[in-house]
């Protein structure tokens, strides 16, 4: 049998199938985070609407915009796309918080469940743009790892039996916190 | 209104052109990986066509799949074809729905702001039993 050329051809479709699986696995991403977005968006309307209360509520609107934005956004959003962002956002503090504005416009609804319902509207929002930015890419696989490699030391070094606890409490502030920031450096790139 | 109002400042001005060249910068890096592996997906194309120059391509490469593929290459080529077969029709679904929820929602409010900008008819009717 004659000898056969070296061919990288077969290695070429194994990369190109994996170049289009990390597209769809991004558009994906993206797609649920639309779709998480529009269910708060729901439940919030199905709480206005059984409860009578005014849809030009400041608070109601304030998340309502919020939830279109994080819509609109979504596809930019990133840590590699975000990071040059952040840098600038340590050295200035001229961007808008958008978190900070709509919790200030909450205070205004007039009833205090549908106020307590915003917040943990807000809250959801912010945690699954959190989840978004650490799951939705590759470079936010890199944050998890070191996030995580970050928590668990912490987790180790915390001196107490509730460790479990302890963990997924700072995970759901750290998601929290991420999501905050997401919105906030995706306002600056909106702004642009 | 004075004219120092309208004018936004000089730093905000300057963080915006900052924020400009950061979003600019962060593109740059999200697409340079995809090009990276665009070239070296055309640099392998490029060298196993140079190989099989002057020779018996077709059959040649018939013989590189056939032959000298092995299990593991097929099945994970398999596995990844189905997968993204999978994906495409997940893909699919996920963006019809969200287009569904989108529009569905955007009818509801729609609705609601006719309902809100439409005249009492409770009132009407009294008003008409009244004259």
């Amino acid at each position: 049998m004659p000898t056969l050329p070296f061919l990288y051809l077969p290695d070429a479709v194994t990369l190109i199938l994996l170049m289009i699986a990390f597209s769809m696995l991004r558009s994906a991403a993206v797609l649920h985070i639309k779709q998480e977005l529009l269910v708060v968006h729901k439940e919030m309307l199905v709480y206005w609407l059984e409860n009578g209360l005014d849809r030009s509520d400041r608070g109601y609107l304030a998340i309502s915009d919020l939830v279109e934005s994080a819509i609109r956004l979504a596809p930019r959003l990133s840590p590699a796309r975000l990071v040059f962002i952040y840098r600038l956002q340590r050295r200035t503090a001229l961007f808008y918080t958008p978190s900070g504005e709509v919790s200030r416009l909450i205070e205004y609804t007039p009833d205090e469940k549908g106020r307590a319902k915003l917040r943990r509207l807000q809250m959801e929002i912010n945690l699954a743009l959190g989840t978004f930015i650490l799951l939705g890419s590759i470079s936010g696989w890199f944050l998890l790892l070191m996030i995580t490699s970050k928590m668990l030391k912490g987790t180790i070094a915390h001196s107490g039996t509730d460790r479990t606890d302890f963990f997924f409490d700072m995970l759901e502030r750290m998601l929290a916190h991420l999501g905050r920031q997401t919105l906030q450096m995706g306002f600056a790139i909106k702004q642009v | 209104m004075p004219e120092s109002e309208i004018r936004p400042k000089r730093d905000v001005l300057d963080s915006s052109k900052e924020a400009q060249k950061a979003d600019r910068r962060g593109s740059l890096l999200v697409s340079l990986p995809k090009w990276i592996l665009a070239a070296v997906i055309a640099w392998q194309i490029r060298l196993s066509i140079e190989a099989l120059v002057g020779e018996n391509a077709v059959p040649s490469l018939l013989i590189r799949f056939w032959r000298q593929t092995s299990i593991w290459e097929v099945a994970s080529w398999a596995a990844g074809i189905l997968g993204l077969v999978f994906g495409l029709y997940s893909r699919h679904l996920l963006k019809r729905q969200v287009v569904r929820d989108l529009s569905r929602l955007s009818d509801i409010e729609k609705r609601l702001d006719a309902l809100a900008d439409m005249p009492d008819i409770s009132n009407t009717s009294t008003d008409r039993s009244a004259s």
